[in-house]
């Protein structure tokens, strides 16, 4: 069985550099020299693989220099460790979805005119709330603590007090998720 | 047949004074590759997040709904669209669906039964549009928000730095943001910066019956993108300073200039200019710039180009000596007159009339050689009308027409 080889422009257009980085690395020691054979060299599957360690490092903001360095004394493993701590902490690498509910989340959504038909939290009787709903107050101002409420699907909310969504952000993000999965589901 | 972009650069003059600073242009011009063959097309995820506030009662919510008809009518099974609408409150009018016929009928119908509320929670609106497309999943297409106003966002995030930084935010994260401002109620400054932040363009309907038309073209645009996410990393010789024109969005650290420049569609240009001031010779012969361009291909795979270009010191008598590259200095001069009328604009929105006069005066003075008569003359009622202060109508025209010649957009 053997190994795909590629010429350096192959190797470029595949790893998406141009053939002057390629050479670039290999003057720099980065990428080990090629087999040349006759007028051409070629390159092998490894080629594309440190060329992508290569890329994922460069994301890092690491100079080539430290990148050489990186390179030599790491084994896979440790290459792989050290890259997927980088890349969940950043905040470039919290994908679209994350970042949006995080901007939602600091914005409580305005108050809807409609009337709630449940119990508001901190009444002592069914009585105390008709009194309430009566009088036109909505449920948020009867305590002083803002509500957040989050819209999952048309016709279904979450409706948590801030201090708590705050306490948990990523916990409430997930149930959201879940419930809208379970929702799709039903 | 390559599917990458064409990049070049380049200066109107290539010498500079050895013992004087100088103003230099550095012209970047890039060009996407003609799409693969004809009927392909990336499959779009979109979400089209409309306005429903008071404002927008009557004639101008019907075409709304007609507009969005037609761009749900002109996509296809392999596409994605979900469909906002807010007031204060914020309606998911429909989740992220395939464009099937089924589907199809059921966003029609659906769009068709959006009723009119009171205030403008913008940015309630477009957030959850941005979630919707990030829900459906960021593949190997386009994804984008549509987000259409009328009037100014009163709710929710309502400064305009923080709504661009978050739009920027967004299309590092592969969603980009197009705005289209109908009427004469909103903000055209907050929905320009937004698109320019947000990797997408913006639009002004002066009259709604031109919704349709304009929704059609940011179609076409999107279908016909060839080269996406593009970004331009320029490093600098040192003591160099530089200055974006167009209001691309840029951003500096250090020696590195980055600016982003969103998506370019089949065989289209995109010229971007910098104005640069370079220091008197010390030490180096030459002043050497050097750029590196990322961008995805028509299969959504990331590549890179380089370009450089450099100039050289030289006696006096040589660099006057030197001719100026005239096409280059007249395709700058439009931008910088642009610029210039966006920054009189601002002016004149504030009520500092006489300020933005004169600065649209001293810009075409020192862009004269370079403006053909017609356009000088344009600038010139313009700049008689700021004096005694100018009519909405006027201000948003104006304000739309610049945005196209900064960006030298078609």
């Amino acid at each position: 069985m053997s190994e795909e080889q590629y010429l350096i422009s192959e190797l470029a257009e595949k790893a998406g550099v141009s053939v002057r980085t390629i050479r670039y690395y290999i003057s720099e020691g980065l990428l080990p020299s090629p087999d040349v054979r006759g007028r051409y060299s070629y390159y092998d599957e490894s080629y594309l693989k440190r060329l992508e360690m290569i890329r994922r490092l460069k994301d890092t903001h690491m100079p080539i220099r430290e990148i050489k360095l990186k390179l030599d004394s790491s084994t896979d493993e440790e290459l792989e460790a050290f890259l997927a701590l980088y890349e969940r902490t950043t905040t470039k690498a919290m994908p679209a979805l994350d970042y949006i509910h995080e901007v939602q989340a600091s914005y409580p959504a305005p108050r809807s005119a409609k009337i709630r038909t449940a119990t508001p939290k901190g009444l002592k009787s069914k009585e105390a709330a008709k009194e309430v709903f009566q009088s036109g107050l909505m449920p948020e101002e009867l305590n002083d603590e803002p509500w957040l409420r989050y819209q999952i699907i048309d016709g279904v909310e979450l409706h948590v007090q801030q201090r708590v969504y705050k306490a948990d952000q990523r916990g409430f993000r997930d149930l959201i998720r879940r419930i809208k999965e379970w929702l799709r589901a039903a | 047949m390559s599917q990458k972009l064409n990049f070049e650069m380049g200066f109107e003059k290539d010498l500079i004074q050895k013992d004087k600073p100088a103003q230099r242009i550095l012209e970047m011009v890039l060009t996407a590759p003609k799409a693969k063959k004809k009927g392909s097309r990336p499959a779009l995820n979109l979400a089209l997040v409309i306005d429903k506030s008071g404002s927008m009662h009557g004639e101008k919510l019907v075409y709304v709904k007609q507009a969005a008809v037609h761009v749900v009518e002109l996509l296809e099974e392999t596409d994605r669209v979900a469909v906002v609408a807010y007031d204060t409150h914020v309606d998911v009018v429909s989740e992220s669906v395939k464009v099937s016929p089924e589907n199809r009928q059921k966003l029609v119908s659906k769009i068709s039964e959006i009723q009119c509320g009171s205030s403008t929670n913008l940015s309630g609106g477009w957030l959850k549009g941005g979630e919707l497309v990030a829900e459906a999943g960021l593949g190997k297409g386009i994804n984008r928000v549509l987000l259409l106003t009328d009037g100014l966002a009163n709710h929710g995030i309502v400064d305009m730095e923080e709504l661009g930084f978050h739009a920027g935010q967004l299309l590092e994260r592969g969603i980009s943001t197009s705005t289209f401002g109908v009427g004469h109620g909103f903000n055209e400054h907050l929905l320009e910066y937004m698109s320019n932040q947000g990797g997408g363009r913006f639009y002004f309907i002066d009259k709604p019956a031109r919704l349709t038309e304009i929704f059609s073209q940011e179609f076409e645009s999107l279908a016909s993108i060839t080269a996406k996410a593009i970004e331009v990393t320029l490093t600098m010789p040192k003591g160099v300073s530089a200055e974006v024109m167009g209001s691309w969005r840029a951003e500096e650290s250090g020696k590195q200039l980055k600016l982003w420049m969103g998506d370019l569609g089949s065989g289209l240009r995109r010229e971007v200019y910098i104005k640069l001031l370079t220091p008197p010779q010390s030490g180096k012969n030459k002043l050497v710039f050097s750029a590196e361009l990322s961008a995805k291909n028509a299969d959504d795979m990331d590549y890179q180009l380089t370009a450089e270009a450099a100039l050289t010191y030289a006696a006096e008598a040589e660099v006057k000596a030197e001719p100026v590259r005239k096409a280059v200095m007249e395709r700058f001069s439009t931008v910088e007159m642009a610029d210039m009328t966006t920054k009189a604009l601002i002016l004149e929105r504030k009520g500092e009339r006489k300020k933005a006069s004169r600065l649209i005066q001293q810009s075409l003075h020192s862009a004269a050689p370079y403006i053909p008569g017609k356009l000088k003359q344009e600038y010139e009622e313009l700049s008689d009308r700021m004096e005694t202060g100018l009519d909405e109508a006027t201000r948003k025209n104006a304000h739309q027409v610049t945005y196209l010649r900064k960006q030298r957009r078609g």
